[in-house]
This record gives structure tokens, sequence and C-alpha cells, in this order.
């Protein structure tokens, strides 16, 4: 018995021998190696897919919500900006390109809401001072309702051009720029301290010397007049404090001043003018209207 | 003498092992890997089948194992030795999956786990196909030329008793005599390999 049962265990070694003899472990081993590659892959894979992702998602957010919108917006470039200057007052706006702009009393100024064209191009109505940002691939355009084009890469100029006169005015501070009638091809460029008068039926152009410091004073909130020409005074002093001046007598328009008023009112700028020549004034109270607005103060300039 | 011959060999070994499976985890050594896999899946195939006799089956679940283990590698924390290591994990696999087919097949009063379970903790050995080359070949070397002809003609290639009696010109009695000596010469000298508890009967 305990013969046999011996034996019987001694068997199954030598037939476990037998058996693992048997096995191709090594066929077996690719299989493994085969599976153990392909995990690895898999997982290779996986990872590469995830860091895909992790580059691509916020690459992906930044075109959704920062690229395409400007770019949208860089195609919207009808969308303009208008900025109007009310009586009395200075206003001071700054461009896309960075380039500042006063606004004088009554003055508009369009512009695009982004400069996409090769030209910077704004057109004004009224007086303003302009200070460009210099951009020597982008030429700065201003262009009057007259066709009168003030063109510039990057300085200080004054532009005075309001529709009542019949006459543009363009001062130079810094710098230099091209001014043009734009039918005719007549161009004039100026150097620092030169003016160009434009005279808007004929577009002749002519330049003179000017008082920057006259030209550009109203920028700081001043009104300097040097020989200036009564009907002239009385043009800046209706645009600034918003009345009418009517001056009875051609020859009143005659008459010159010099003179720099800052924060003096109406009433005591015209006591001065008063005072310094043979007139007087007399101002009319503001009226009601049909239409229930009023009507601007009228003030009557006479010989004395 | 001998008991203490095989202990200290087999400790060597296990200690080469466990080596060959630091390479595997540190370094990510994949020809240790495979030296360990080809040294223990025989003896692993063979053990697995204790538990589940379908062939293909026993051949996934030990290659999960391997699967698993290189997996884990960095992981894995070896108590006692790799070859245990792999004999729980061989075994542990094959109760997975008999549970499973238990519960697939509920139906069935007695399934082959009920054996199983009767004895979980028991210890069982495994030896690999080098080891038991090694012990078995030199076990045979301490028989007498033509009775160890005799036993591996018995043995290894399956003749019959009067077959060989034939080929070694003598009788079919002495061929019979030849084996049980055979037999008995090596259940003493593989006797460190034989199941523990036979030695005490």
């Amino acid at each position: 018995m305990i013969e046999t049962e011996n034996t019987d265990s001694l068997h199954s070694l030598l037939e476990d021998y037998e058996k693992q003899k048997t096995i191709d472990a090594a066929a077996d081993w690719e299989r493994l190696r085969k599976r153990i590659a392909f995990d690895r892959n898999k997982h290779l894979f996986f990872n590469f897919l995830r860091n895909t992702a992790a580059i691509l998602l916020p690459l992906f957010l930044v075109c959704q919500y920062v690229l395409y919108p400007i770019l949208n917006e860089s195609r919207s470039i009808e969308e303009t900006i208008m900025v109007t200057s009310a009586p009395g007052m200075v206003t001071k706006t700054i461009l896309p390109d960075g380039s500042e702009v006063w606004l004088n009393a009554l003055s508009s100024l369009t512009y695009p809401h982004r400069f996409t064209e090769k030209d910077r191009t704004v057109q004004l109505s009224g007086e303003a001072y302009f200070k460009v940002v210099s951009d020597e691939k982008h030429r700065f355009n201003v262009e009057t309702a007259d066709g009168v084009k003030i063109s510039a890469y990057g300085t200080e100029f004054n532009v005075n051009a309001y529709a009542s006169d019949t006459r543009y005015e363009v001062t130079l501070a810094k710098g230099n720029v091209e001014v043009c009638a734009k039918e005719s091809p007549k161009q004039k460029i100026l150097s620092v301290g030169e003016k160009a008068v434009i005279s808007a039926l004929t577009g002749n152009i002519s330049v003179s010397p000017a008082d920057t410091y006259v030209e550009t004073a109203w920028k700081d909130g001043k009104m300097v007049f040097r020989r200036e020409k009564l009907d002239k005074i009385t043009e800046r002093l209706s645009r600034k404090f918003g009345v009418d001046i009517r001056l009875e007598g051609d020859r009143l328009k005659e008459y010159e001043y010099t003179a720099t008023f800052t924060d003096e009112t109406l009433e005591d700028i015209l006591d001065l003018l008063k005072r310094s020549a043979p007139i007087t004034y007399s101002i009319s109270k503001q009226k009601q209207l049909e239409n229930e607005t009023f009507s601007r103060k009228e003030i009557i300039i006479k010989l004395r | 003498m001998k008991e203490k011959g095989k202990q200290a060999n087999m400790k060597e070994r296990d200690a080469a092992f466990e080596n060959l499976f630091r390479k595997v985890a540190f370094q990510d050594d994949e020809q240790a890997f495979k030296e360990l896999f080809l040294e223990f899946y025989p003896a692993l195939r063979v053990f697995a089948m204790r538990y589940i006799t379908h062939e293909e089956t026993a051949r996934d679940v030990v290659q999960d194992v391997f699967f698993k283990i290189w997996k884990d590698r960095k992981n894995i924390d070896i108590n006692s030795s790799f070859r245990n290591f792999l004999i729980t994990s061989v075994r542990n696999g094959c109760t997975d999956y008999l549970r499973k087919q238990e519960m697939e097949n509920r139906y069935r009063e007695k399934s082959m786990l009920s054996d199983i379970h009767a004895s979980p903790e028991e210890p069982e050995e495994v030896y690999t196909l080098k080891e038991l080359e090694t012990a078995i070949g030199e076990a045979l070397e301490k028989l007498p030329p033509n009775v160890r002809e005799a036993f591996e003609m018995n043995r290894f290639k399956g003749m019959t008793y009067v077959a060989i009696a034939e080929k070694m010109a003598v009788s079919p009695k002495t061929i019979e005599s030849y084996i049980s000596r055979a037999l008995k010469v090596l259940r003493i000298e593989l006797r460190d390999y034989l199941p523990f508890l036979l030695l005490f009967l």
C-alpha cells in the first residue's frame, strides 16, 4: 500500500516532468510579448490622444473666443465711429492706432472701428488737432467734405475745416504733411510752422508762415487772436459759447484785435471788445419756438 | 546532507529569480522577464492543469498571470519568494476562473471547486523543467546502466515490458524487476521532490 502510494506520487512527478517537456514555452512567450507590445502601443496611443487634446483644446478655445472674434471684427470694416464735439467744448479722442485727436467745438470726426486698409483715413468736419502715431507703412489721411486731403505718416497738425467757411486751414506743428485738393493734382508739402490755406471753391492752396501757438491754442482752452478781424472773432465766439452773433454794418468786420482769452465769460469778452473799439452790443432773450424748443441767444454788435 | 544540498540549491535559484524580477520591476527589463517566463511557464501550465483540465483555458490563465505581473511590476511586493508569488497568482487565477464558471453553472451541484475548497492553504510545490531535469537526471545516474535503459524505454518512450525484453534480449520478468528497482531508487533519490505527506506513510 505504501509502495503504491509512493510510486503514484513518483509517477505524478515524472508525469509532471513529461508534460512540462511538451509545452512550447517559446511560442507562448511570443504570444505574451505581442500582447504586451499591443498594450504598450495602446497606452502610447491614448497618451498621445490625451496630450494632443491637452494642446488642441486651449488652442481651440483661443481660436473660438479670441482669434475668431478678432477676425470677425476685422471683416466688419464698415463699422465706423463718429465723435462730435458740442458748442463750447473740446473733445479728445484716441483713434484705434493710438493717435490722439482734439476736436474743437461743433466739429465731428469719423473713423473706422479698426484701421484695416493700407491707409489710415478719417473724415473731419470742423476743426481738429491731430497728434498722429508714427507708422511708415500706413499713411494717415484726413479728408474734408470738400475733397481736401491732408496726408502724413506721423506728425502733429491742426486742420480747420468748418463747412461754413469758404477756406480751410492746415497748420503744421511738427514733422511734415502733404496737402492736396482732391480734384486737382496740386499738392503742397508743408514744413514746420507753415500754414496752408485752401480755397474751398477753387482748390487753390497757398502756403504762408503761421503762428502755431495761435492756431492750436484752442485745444488748451484758450482763444488767441493776433490781429484778427472782428468777423472771425465773432465766429469763434459763437462756436465757443453757442450763440448767434450778428455784426451790423460792414465796417465792423474790418476791426482787428489782438487778445488772449482763457476762462472769461462771453460778457467779459464783449466788454473787453467794447472797451478797445467804438462798438456796443445787445443781447436778445431766448425765444420759445413753435416746436417748443428755444432759439439760441442772439448778440448784435453795432458801431457806437 | 542531501536534503541540505537541495534546499541550499533551491534558495540560490530563488535568489537568482528574485534578482531577475528586480530587473523587471526597476529597469523594465523585458529580457529578464522573458527568462523568468521561459523558466516557469511550463511548470505553471502543468500546475494550472491540476485545477483546470481544459488546456486552452489553463494556458490563458497562466498567460494572464504573466501579463498582469508585467503590467503591475512596479507595485508588486514579493513576500516570500518569486516562485511562491507565481504559485499563488496562478492558483488565484484558477480559482477566480472556476468561481466564475461556478456562477455560470449554478445548477451543477458538484463543481471542481469543491475539491479546492477542501484545502485551500495546502502547501504546493512547483519545480521548473530544468530543476526536474537535473533532479531526475541525477537520480537516474544512480541506476545501473541496464536498469536505467529499461526504465527510460518504459517510462519516456512508452514501450511495454515485452517490447523492452525483446529489445534487451532478457525475459519480461527481468524487465519487471528492473523497473521496480528503478522506482525504488528514484523514490529515495527524489524524496525531496515528492509530496511531503507521503514520506510519513
